[in-house]
Formats: structure tokens, C-alpha cells, sequence
């Protein structure tokens, strides 16, 4: 089974050494609807239809999902006041908050600073799909 | 609107240069940008129509006074909106390919498309991190140009800076050494970064020293200098127990100390006094501003892996911001321009209750102004003869007494408040 980035990037690249898989911890991203689809997990790489690639660099930033990491419940209110100080600004879009598990095979995740707390960047197999991920609940921001 | 009058009413809204994405989720969320006038242009993805495979944007264009105040949390997303007669509602597909522009006033706008009152910037997770690039701008800066001497010059100062801001940490056991990096081919960015590298006469330590704590402090340091103190609220001039992101940083500070082996007795005093020291380089940096041809102001950016996350913005508001929340500390005011003094010509009489006295005879008092209560708190500053002592002097009982005695000096007022009073033992 391969990585996606496997399958597109041809140079080797350094990105994915500290990356590893986490079945254990629940994480969290942004999801149109109350029903969680396949595209809620599109990368920008895919949405663009992106085939070539000019470097790693380039690849690697645009060929990965950002997903918010939660440990505890103070952790899981840091990440939803994250996800609502972005909510206010642009409230249609993907209103609704997905959290989860991932199961084995999944794609492998490394934290990475971004914009909301507890940052991750995941990785997707090849062949990712939804049952690559369990999904606890999913909640609408209007509600929290 | 007839087709070529549209396309230029449109050219307001457009970002043709200087793309930034200010939050990003995997793609864009708010971004900005400069139209074909270099005038800031300011968006959102407002929609993510996963079914037809496109993405729907609001873009307005925006006052530069305006979006720094957004990105400082001053105002909301809303109120520029609401500023707006039209906004311009553009439909892309996923690959980036114009479907629809529409103008609309701000009441035809799906509401859902619209940001809520509440709608401040978010707070960016600028990371710690100690490479630091100041990108200049206004004035010639902004048609990509700028006379020589007027950069130099602001080199300087920010290197004064820096080296002012080290300071408190320059007998630890990694020392920072200050590095100039250099800017893209026609950016005016001026970069720095703060590296600590192990003193080499402390190579044999019992205990490895957490070189990233230190980098941590002083990450939240600069922070704190250039955002924090100008934008919130927090004032250190009377007690800091009501200023939670000082404490956060002394505490920090504390711990490097208490891994070097090094004293922190008085460790706040230091630290308000470095604070203070710091934000009046960083204001003759703004006082720069007013004078030059080449630029009015600075984004001040966080570097790390090659991603910039700005987050300050500096003006020529930076000292009226910060000037009521320091004691100016007594070298450095002189240098600035915007600084009224006045200086008694002569000794007079005083009231002070002494709250901080260290052994340079320096500290901190109240001074009282009238018979009531009312007082200004004010910088000390007692000379003494060689081999006289404070011990027992007024100052130190008023200190270990906690009451006010009278003592004689001369006062200085800096734009009519008490700031400074000089007195002999």
C-alpha cells in the first residue's frame, strides 16, 4: 500500500520522516455537512487537479489534510474556540465539525504550526476512504 | 453597468499582486492582497460547493489603516464590509477559473456568506520561533523602491532592537548572536535572526541547558514588544499582577534562569525595565517614519520553514500606544523628537513614597502632587558620594516603612506627567 505522495511525488523528499500513524487520539476538522463525504478530506493537490509536480516543497505543503488534534477537554475547547474565531469570518463555510479516529492504514500525521491549536498535517493512503476513519460525532457551529 | 465600465469598477477589488494567505486550512480561508492601484484588497472563502467542484469568495477593497486594525483585532471582517457600498462575490472552480463576478450591496449577500459581529481576526498561532523579517512600507516603498540611506538607517535601529531586547539574557549559557539575513531580489524585507549558540566556556555543564527554552522567552519577548504591550491592555508601570501575558513571560524567563544558575532576585523589575528599554528603540524606529522618503511603516513577519506568519504591524501610533504604559526609561527619551521634557531648573521639594530601591541607588516611588492620595509613579534615581551608603537613608526607610517622606531633587515631566525624579543622598 502506498501514499498517495508516493504515487505522484518522484523525488525524495525529507517531509514525511517524522510522520506516523495515531489510532489512539481523536481529532477534528472542518465538514460541510452533518454528513461527513469523502470530499470533506480533499486535499488542495486534488482539488486542483494538480498532476505535476515541481518539488516537493510545493507538493508536500498542497497534498495534505489539517486537522486539529485533542488529548483532553481542555485541549478539545482550545480547538473549538480555533475553529470558531474562523467560523465567524466566513460562517458558510464548512460550518460543521467532524471528530474522529483514524483506523490502521488510514495515512500517517505530523504536528505542524498552523492556524488553529493543535495543528496537524495528515498524510492519506492512496486509498483512503471514509472507513479509513471512525467518526464519533459531528456538530454544527451555529450550535456551539 | 456597461462591460468595460464593470472591468474597471472591478479592478478595485481585484488582487492582482502580493497575494498573502493570512489562514489556511488545507486551502485558503483569509487572504489579501494589492489591486492593479496598490490599494489593499481583503477576501474570504466563503462557500465550498463540493458538488459542482467550486469555491465562492467575498473581496472588498479595504483602507490600509483598516486591515491592520482587523488583523490587531480592533475592528471586525463586518465593519469593513459594512464600509462598502458593493462587495464582489466571485465564483471559482476548484482549479482557480473565474465562473462569476457579481457586485452586491451588502444587503443582497446571502447572510451566511457574511461575517458575524463578532468576526475578528482570529488569533493567528504565530509559532515560536526567532527569525524575524520587517517588510517596509508606504511611500516609495510601496512602488518598489527606497533610497539607500533611509534603509540603512532602519537597519540600524532594528539591530538597536535587538540588541537592546538580548539583554537580559546575555550571561546564560548560550549566547544569542545576532544574524542579518538577506532579503528576496526586490522585496524590502529586512531580515534577522536571533540565533543562541552554546558558550564555549561552559562546555563542561553537569546539566544540559534546554536551548529552545531560552529561544521560547524570547520569542514571547519580541511578541510581547511589538503586539502585545501597544495593542492590549496590560500596563507596567504599577503592580503587574492584572497583566497575565507578562506574568507568562517572567515566569519563563525565571525558568531559564533557575537552569543557568542564575540569580532572579528582582527578576520583575529587570524585565519591566528591559520592556521598557526595548519598546523605546522599537519607537525610535517608528519616529523614522515621519522623516524619511522612503516608507511610513513595517509588517513585522515570523519566519519559520520558509512560511512567513505576519503578525505586527508598525506605525507612528506605536509610541503614543506605549507611552502610557512604561516609565520611559531616563537615557532614551532624549532621542526622541516627539517627547515634550520639562526639567526643574532647580531642587525642590517632594513627596515620595520609595516602592522598588536597589544598591546603584536606582528604583521606582510615587510621587505625590498635591495633599490628597493622588500620585504619579515615577523613576528614582539617588546619587551618592563614594563611601556613602543608602543604608538608613530616607529612601530605605520610606521603602521598609511603606510611608512617604519629603526629600528634595529635580523632576522631570515628560508631556506633563512626572516621570523621573534625580535627587543626592
Amino acid at each position: 500500500m502506498k501514499y498517495a505522495y508516493e504515487s505522484n511525488n518522484p523525488k525524495t523528499c525529507n517531509c514525511h520522516d517524522k510522520c506516523g500513524e495515531d489510532l489512539e487520539s481523536i481529532y477534528v476538522r472542518k465538514v460541510n455537512k452533518e454528513k461527513v463525504h469523502i470530499k470533506d478530506f480533499l486535499t488542495k493537490w486534488e482539488r486542483k487537479k494538480m498532476t505535476e509536480c515541481e518539488n516537493c516543497e510545493t507538493y508536500c505543503s498542497d497534498n495534505n489534510v489539517s486537522i486539529s488534534k485533542t488529548m483532553n477537554d481542555d485541549d478539545t475547547i482550545k480547538v473549538i474556540d480555533s475553529f470558531k474565531q474562523i467560523f465567524a469570518l466566513a460562517p458558510g463555510l464548512k460550518p460543521h465539525l467532524c471528530y474522529f479516529k483514524f483506523k490502521k492504514e488510514a495515512g500517517v500525521l505530523k504536528p505542524e504550526p498552523g492556524d488553529t491549536y493543535n495543528h496537524h498535517i495528515f498524510y492519506k493512503h492512496e486509498n483512503f476512504s471514509l472507513d479509513s476513519i471512525e467518526v464519533s460525532k459531528v456538530e454544527s457551529l451555529y450550535n456551539i | 453597468m456597461a462591460g468595460q465600465e464593470l472591468n474597471t469598477v472591478l479592478d478595485f477589488y481585484q488582487i492582482v499582486k502580493e497575494y498573502t494567505e493570512l489562514i489556511r486550512l488545507d486551502y485558503p480561508v483569509l487572504f489579501s492582497g494589492k489591486n492593479k492601484y496598490n490599494s489593499m484588497v481583503i477576501g474570504t472563502v466563503v462557500y465550498d460547493d463540493y458538488d459542482n467542484d467550486q469555491y465562492t469568495l467575498i473581496q472588498v477593497p479595504v483602507e490600509v489603516d483598516d486591515y491592520y486594525n482587523f488583523l490587531n483585532k480592533k475592528i471586525t471582517l463586518r465593519k469593513i464590509y459594512e464600509k462598502q457600498d458593493n462587495l464582489l462575490m466571485v465564483v471559482t472552480s476548484y482549479e482557480g477559473k473565474t465562473i462569476l463576478n457579481n457586485l452586491l450591496p451588502l444587503n443582497e449577500v446571502p447572510k451566511n456568506f457574511l461575517p458575524l459581529e463578532d468576526s475578528f481576526c482570529p488569533d493567528i498561532i504565530v509559532p515560536k520561533t526567532t527569525q524575524f523579517g520587517f517588510a517596509l512600507k508606504g511611500k516609495l516603498a510601496d512602488a518598489h523602491k527606497a533610497l539607500v540611506h533611509d534603509v540603512n538607517e532602519m537597519q540600524e535601529k532594528i539591530l538597536e532592537v535587538f540588541q537592546q531586547s538580548v539583554e537580559l539574557i546575555m550571561g546564560l549559557t548560550y549566547k544569542p548572536k545576532i544574524y542579518l539575513q538577506p532579503s528576496e531580489r526586490s522585496s524590502f524585507k529586512i531580515n534577522f535572526d536571533i540565533e543562541f549558540e552554546q558558550d564555549s566556556g561552559n562546555q563542561y555543564m553537569l546539566y544540559p541547558i534546554d536551548k529552545e527554552k531560552i529561544a521560547d522567552f524570547f520569542s514571547d519577548y519580541i511578541d510581547y514588544v511589538i503586539r502585545d504591550l501597544p495593542q492590549g491592555q496590560e500596563n507596567l508601570i504599577g503592580k503587574t499582577d492584572d497583566a497575565p501575558v507578562f506574568q507568562k513571560i517572567k515566569s519563563k524567563l525565571k525558568s531559564v534562569y533557575q537552569e543557568n544558575n542564575v540569580s532572579d532576585t528582582d527578576l520583575e523589575y529587570k524585565l519591566v525595565e528591559s520592556i521598557a528599554e526595548t519598546a523605546m528603540k522599537v519607537s525610535q524606529v517608528t519616529e523614522l517614519f515621519k522623516n524619511n522618503e522612503s516608507f511610513d511603516s513595517l509588517v513585522v513577519n515570523k519566519v519559520l520553514e520558509n512560511r512567513e506568519y505576519e503578525y505586527g504591524y508598525l506605525n507612528q501610533n506605536y509610541y503614543s500606544e506605549i507611552s502610557e504604559k512604561i516609565l520611559l526609561p531616563e537615557e532614551t527619551t532624549t532621542h526622541l523628537i516627539s517627547i515634550e521634557k520639562e526639567i526643574d531648573d532647580f531642587e525642590k521639594q517632594y513627596r515620595i513614597r520609595v516602592t522598588h530601591f536597589g544598591e546603584t541607588g536606582t528604583g521606582r516611588a510615587e510621587l505625590f502632587f498635591d495633599e490628597t492620595d493622588n500620585h504619579y509613579k515615577i523613576r528614582l534615581r539617588v546619587n551618592k558620594a563614594p563611601g556613602q551608603t543608602f543604608t538608613n537613608s530616607v529612601y530605605t526607610n520610606s521603602l521598609n516603612e511603606g510611608i512617604p517622606k519629603d526629600v528634595k531633587g529635580i523632576a522631570t515631566k515628560v508631556n506633563g506627567k512626572f516621570q523621573l525624579l534625580v535627587c543626592n543622598l
